[in-house]
């Protein structure tokens, strides 16, 4: 376990990435399965963008040819890029009526229309279609993966914020794919075919309208690093917020018997007035960024009105011959240029604007991949085998334990649990009881020393096929929402009813379940908390019953229950702990001293052990635990 | 939905006043561009190269700069104006954007805000039915999409309106005529957004809600990792999980499919303006051109042509230009009418589901008019008490039978009457699901019991001050929950005023002082914590992880009975308050309840007879009724129920001494 588990509870850590192309490859690669339905969507952003640079070159010839600006120029620049893609011959487009050349004007404007709309449609759906299937991918191989991390993991991050990466994060990291890209495609191939056209009609020209891109890619550069950081603040605060709101919900109950209401309030303020200002920080980032971007575009145009109007100007009165050598345009070139550098302008003010969608994108990915770059610290070792049913013999070799490094929990711990066997741990609260049995199942790792189940070391064993024959009833019971009946199999549908209910039967649960509405198929609501403490402690035996382990373990069991309800579940016991090793940690040395073996911890330290009998004739700890338990009785 | 801003005007004002001068400005910006042309095409056109300044811009400015012989023409002053139109704008960009940000952040701030402290205030009958996951989502996805509401939407939904006021005026000014017949079009966007908008609603409102569903699985499923792991279940949680996503996906790809065809289908209504601009304006311009060249041949100036041109109603090359820039300008609008609406349907999905939780009302709330107490005794009275948990109904009887009339709700507790005197000790024991817990819950009134049932002081709790009745009554909880927090601040906090003598409860600063400290850590020392604690490298200032999974099970039981004797209470709940201790931190731990419970009135559950035996009296209980009671000595005399389990014990006890 990380050795600063309470910074890690109280901030996020996150592995920013200096280099935005690694990361931002990461992120695409999820696209990579779906690379025939990018590429058909890339193929109609291009025709959607190659349409939408079209009017201008219209209005431009537009106004040379039906308004007969530019008669004086026969070559004209427009009207050959028009020739150029629309096959109509320039002398014939000239030749015509002003009432055709109307009506073909018409007749192209509605056309492009039309196809933008079936393009633009088409387009968005195909891509917004891989947004979504690459939203499931990343969510479920995050949700995958972040359950085969160690429970170490789990305990030091909040699960509320473990909800946010899985549910706000990943639907904001698919924003890169379903606007991020669509958009920045698309914004960044009408740029491309601007620029062409504009290079194509006037070399020169293209050349004074391009000038202002330096300017915006140094402000577009700084924009980034402000906003980057801003962005990651702002998330990490959103988290904070919203893992704090989890825990007050889940404890509300408490709140409200200590009267914490204020308290929570204060703390909740806190969390959210820097949610807001972190927002707002990324906001003013952005509130700058967009007007210099724009005003650095406008510039751009500016230039065109001014070299461009000079040019026109330069033109008049000029022969033909006369107008090529002065450099001179026609009007009609003018006002396509013109609309070109606002039309220029306009994906670039765009990217200016979607750059923030994608810097969350980034920002979210981060948070992802800082999950995703988590490795188990508990995880199956190269070789491990399923090695079949236990027989159930448990070995703790110089077992040495620590959850922190420097503090040791277990040390130098041996003990051998026979197959078959049903043994018992008693000592104090923080003897680390609990502890040993999470070495056994693997849940963590030992620090020093083995543990051996059937003479293996338990990391020799694939862990789903260790602790399949494991069933632990924990200290503390977890429900899950669903069905009874769910919660005792855990969805496993192959488990059938009658086991289920022979196993409430045999710990005493059938009684209550059955009162309920809907029986074994009623449902557990709020995480179980409409059941008695000493109700929920009987499911959670149940469902370690229904599991038919080869090793039973039993964490604090029946802490909770009567000594009557908990008389019959050791007469069960008896029968059901027959061909199965089991491991019982109880306070209540009536449930312990029937054990075939005891062993008294103290401090880590394994301190006695022998039969009940045995045991109180060393006259030590148990004897004395044992002691005080009657004493009054005495 | 916008009645909301009005608290928040400030920031919307700056933003909307800001917005307005940016739009106006914005939209003049072809206005530059046409008179640039014109001065083109008039001088081009070899009649106007000497008519001197002809627009309005170049009539206010020295006629010399834009001469024959000036500086590139003059054509300078169009492309400077065009660039500090738009720094200018820029200037006011920043005020827009910051003012609707600010306005957005605070309004949703302030709901969650809302929302927080509500469900703070919503009774545990309400949560027990309530997936915590439902409530994370309203304050996460749904808050966030009122943001954007608030912020973005009611941003570009105002710079629409303006565009769509803006924009035409300019256009008018140009040609009215030709305006009119372009804007034929327009009554047609009403109608298909509101027929799309029906769409994207219920199709958002369906997917988000199997994102609601899903979040709940992960939660529950991340919380329950450790029994996950234990058995195994990895794999079938993935299943699960992915089974939902795929739905999920479902859902969406219906939405995007609406969601693609809006703002192409808006867009597309602009190819009949555009086919009018074409046709009609053509024709225009060319009967302006015919004025033009007429009038030029007679010499006139270029303020004439001008006139006479505006006068027949046509239309210069100019304005032919400038009307399409305006067209294109139109087109992001049109865009974003289709965004504000998504938005704004969101954010009233979003809103109907906060104000759902919030018309909730609290079900336990101080009463109207509570009795002027400031302190409790702490006598206590239950009278003829039954409860039944609400919602609870009993199994359904067999399909057949149905005329057998419908069995009453199972009640937790029936008939409970019980006084306990200030300061004495009652101990309850009983089965499990004997209604132990539910007793003691209802005198917080953590679930409110009827009216005329409990009492402390001879008050109903119904009428105490629901501040002053919790703060004086300190519960050890069965279940034991401890918060990400600090080991003193998990003990101290909610304590303030009470140790000082105030039983206001109303400061909430944390307990700093020195004295609260010392006497925080008295009561470790009480619940017998002290010595684990001072062995952690951090001592008190421990962090815990969530519900103190990082501590071992009597640990956190043990900061639960800190915590509730940090408090002073008068009336003192244990609730199988050392089920998780062992026996002998037990023996000395009642030594220390000894003292603590001396003076205060306690009531204790156990299913350890030997932390009874010494109560003022023993209640037993079987299936929410008194069964046995009396002390110790004569429910032994009794023979019944306790005597049993007394004896029970005494037996194994002598076996075991004597072999
Ligand atoms: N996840 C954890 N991280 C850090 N320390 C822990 C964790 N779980 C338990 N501990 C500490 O280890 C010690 C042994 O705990 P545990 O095994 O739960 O005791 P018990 O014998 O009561 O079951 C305790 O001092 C406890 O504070
Ligand atoms: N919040 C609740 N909502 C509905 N039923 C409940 C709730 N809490 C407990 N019950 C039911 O009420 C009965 C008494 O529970 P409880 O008082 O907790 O028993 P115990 O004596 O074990 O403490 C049980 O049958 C239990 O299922
Ligand atoms: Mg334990
Ligand atoms: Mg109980």
């Amino acid at each position: 376990m990380s050795d600063d588990f309470e910074d890690d509870l109280r901030h996020e850590r996150i592995k920013t990435s200096t280099l935005d192309v690694a990361l931002l490859r990461r992120m695409l690669a999820y696209a990579k399965p779906y690379r025939l339905r990018v590429l058909a969507g890339l193929g109609l952003v291009l025709l959607s963008a190659s349409l939408a640079v079209m009017p201008p070159l219209l209005v431009g010839a537009m106004v040379d040819i039906l308004f007969r600006t530019g008669e004086s120029l026969p070559g004209n620049a427009v009207a050959r890029v028009l020739a150029f893609f629309s096959g109509l011959d320039p002398a014939a487009v000239r030749a015509m009526s002003e009432t055709r050349l109307l009506a073909t004007f018409g007749g192209l404007f509605l056309g492009l229309r039309v196809g933008a709309f079936f393009v633009d449609w088409a387009g968005a759906y195909l891509l917004m279609g891989l947004g979504q299937r690459v939203l499931f991918d990343i969510r479920q191989q995050l949700f995958t993966h972040i359950h085969s991390l160690s429970l170490s993991f789990f305990h030091r991050n909040p699960v509320g914020r473990l909800v946010n990466r899985v549910a706000f994060d990943v639907g904001n990291m698919e924003r890169m794919f379903s606007v991020g890209i669509v958009t920045l495609a698309k914004d960044a191939l009408m740029l491309l075919s601007i620029m062409t056209l504009l290079l194509l009609i006037d070399l020169k020209l293209a050349l004074i309208v391009m000038s202002v891109i330096p300017l915006l890619i140094v402000a577009t550069v700084v924009f980034r690093r402000f906003s980057r950081t801003a962005y990651r603040r702002w998330y990490a605060a959103q988290s904070r917020l919203n893992a704090f709101m989890a825990e007050t919900i889940a404890g509300v109950r408490v709140v409200q018997l200590f009267h914490r209401e204020k308290h929570h309030e204060a703390v909740y303020d806190r969390a959210a007035g820097e949610f807001a200002k972190e927002f707002l920080a990324q906001r003013r980032a952005w509130a700058w960024y967009r007007p210099l971007a724009m005003t650095f575009s406008a510039s751009g145009v500016g230039l065109v009105l001014w070299v461009c109007g000079d040019a026109v100007l330069r033109g008049s009165g000029l022969t033909p011959a006369g107008l090529a050598a002065a450099g001179a345009i026609s009007v009609g070139v003018f006002v396509s240029y013109l609309q070109y550098a606002e039309l220029f302008f306009q994906p670039i003010r765009d990217i200016a604007e979607k750059i923030d969608i994608v810097i969350g994108a980034m920002t979210s990915a981060e948070r992802i991949f800082t999950i995703e770059d988590e490795r188990p610290e508990v995880a199956d070792l190269p070789g491990a085998k399923d090695h079949g049913r236990l027989r159930g013999e448990v070995r703790f070799d110089h077992v040495g334990f620590e959850y922190k490094p420097g503090e040791p929990v277990l040390r130098d711990l041996d003990l051998t649990i026979a197959p078959g066997q049903t043994v018992a741990l008693v000592g104090h609260t923080g003897a680390g009881k609990t502890t040993i049995i999470n070495l056994v199942n693997r849940l963590y790792d030992v620090t020093s020393g083995r543990v051996t189940v059937d003479g293996r070391d338990v990391r020799e064993y694939q862990l789903q096929a260790l602790r399949r024959h494991i069933a632990v009833v924990h200290q503390d019971v977890f429900l899950f929402a669903g069905t009874i009946r769910e919660n005792l199999t855990l969805g496993d549908e192959s488990i059938p009813r009658e086991r289920v209910v022979a196993a409430c039967r045999q710990v005493g649960a059938d009684t209550f379940i059955e009162k309920r509405p809907g029986g074994y198929d009623g449902i557990v609501e709020g995480g179980g908390k409409t059941f008695s403490a000493g109700e929920r402690q009987l499911l959670s035996f149940a469902r370690a019953l229904v599991f038919d382990p080869a090793i039973l373990v039993l964490d604090e069991a029946t802490s909770s229950i009567d000594t009557h309800s908990e008389e019959l579940i050791q007469t069960a016991l008896r029968t059901l702990t027959a061909g199965r090793t089991s491991i019982v940690i109880a306070h209540r040395l009536s449930t312990v001293q029937r054990a075939d073996r005891i062993f008294v911890l103290h401090k880590g330290r394994l301190a006695e052990s022998g039969t009940h009998r045995e045991l109180l004739a060393q006259r030590g700890i148990y004897w004395k635990l044992y002691r005080l338990q009657y004493r009054d009785a005495a | 939905m916008v009645g909301r801003c009005r608290p928040y005007w400030r920031p919307y004002l700056m933003g909307a006043a800001a917005l307005l001068i940016v739009d106006g400005l914005d939209a003049s910006g072809p206005q530059i561009v046409r008179w640039a042309i014109d001065h083109l095409v008039r001088v081009t056109s070899g009649t106007g190269a000497a008519a001197g300044p002809d627009s309005p811009l170049a009539a206010r400015l020295p006629a010399a700069w834009f001469g024959p012989d000036s500086f590139m023409h003059g054509m300078w002053v169009y492309g400077l104006a065009m660039v500090l139109l738009v720094a200018v704008t820029g200037f006011f960009r920043y005020f827009m954007s910051m003012g609707f940000a600010i306005g957005g952040i605070t309004l949703s701030n302030d709901l969650r805000k809302q929302l927080f402290s509500h469900t703070q205030k919503l009774s545990a009958t309400y949560h027990d039915r309530t997936k915590a996951g439902d409530l994370m989502t309203l304050a996460t996805s749904d808050i966030n999409a009122l943001r954007e509401f608030y912020w973005i939407g009611l941003w570009i939904g105002l710079d629409t309106l303006c565009y769509f006021l803006f924009v035409p005026a300019f256009m008018a000014g140009i040609s009215a005529k030709l305006l009119l017949a372009s804007l034929l079009t327009l009554p047609l966007i009403p109608f298909i957004v509101t027929r799309l908008a029906g769409r994207i609603e219920d199709r958002y409102g369906k997917m988000q809600a199997q994102l609601d569903a899903m979040s709940e699985r992960a939660r529950e499923s991340f919380s329950g990792a450790k029994v996950v792991k234990s058995f195994a279940r990895e794999e079938g949680e993935v299943k699960t999980f992915a089974k939902m996503g795929h739905e999920y996906r479902r859902r969406a790809l219906r939405l995007c499919f609406v969601e693609a065809l809006e703002q192409p289908l808006l867009v597309l209504m602009l190819a009949l303006a555009d086919l009018v601009i074409v046709g009609y304006g053509g024709v225009l311009v060319l009967r302006g051109l015919e004025i033009q060249r007429a009038l030029a041949a007679q010499g006139a100036g270029a303020a004439e042509i001008e006139a006479a041109v505006q006068a027949a109603g046509a239309l210069t090359v100019g304005g032919f230009v400038a009307f399409f820039s305006y067209l294109i300008r139109l087109s992001g609008p049109m865009v974003g009418l289709g965004w504000v609406v998504s938005i704004y349907l969101r954010g009233r999905v979003s809103m109907d589901r906060i104000e759902a939780v919030l018309h909730t009302k609290p079900d336990i709330t101080d009463p109207a008019q509570p009795v002027a107490v400031t302190e409790l005794r702490g006598e206590l009275e239950f009278r003829n008490l039954t409860f039944s948990y609400p919602g609870r109904k009993p199994a359904e009887t067999p399909a057949g039978d149905g005329a057998t009339t419908p069995p009453a709700p199972v009640a937790a507790l029936t008939g409970i009457s019980l006084r306990v005197p200030a300061g004495k000790t009652v101990a309850l024991v009983g089965a499990v699901g004997s209604g132990k817990s539910t007793l003691l819950n209802l005198i917080p009134r953590l679930y409110d019991p009827p009216a005329g049932t409990v009492f402390v002081d001879g008050h109903d709790v119904r009428d105490l001050p629901l501040g002053l009745l919790r703060t004086q009554v300190g519960t050890v909880p069965q279940e034991t929950f401890l918060f990400s927090e600090t080991i003193l601040e998990n003990i101290g906090v909610g304590n303030e005023g009470v140790g000082g003598g105030q039983s206001s409860g109303e400061t909430s600063i944390p307990p700093a002082s020195g004295g609260a400290e010392a006497w925080l850590r008295e009561c470790a020392k009480l619940a017998h914590l002290d010595e684990d604690v001072t062995g952690f490298p951090k001592g008190y200032a421990t962090m815990l992880g969530e519900k103190g999974v990082n501590l071992s099970g009597g640990q956190r039981q043990r900061v639960a009975i800190a915590r509730a004797v940090a408090r002073r209470p008068r009336i003192l709940l244990l609730d199988d308050c050392l089920s998780a201790v062992d026996t002998h931190t037990e023996a000395r731990l009642l030594g220390n309840l000894q003292s603590i419970m001396a003076g205060r009135t306690t009531l204790i559950v156990s299913h350890r007879l030997s932390s009874v035996e010494r109560a003022d009296e023993i209640i037993v209980l079987h299936d929410g009724r008194i069964a046995e009671r009396g002390t110790h000595t004569e429910l032994l005399a009794l023979g019944g129920h306790y005597a049993g389990l007394w004896e029970k014990q005494q037996l194994e006890q002598e076996v075991e001494e004597t072999s």
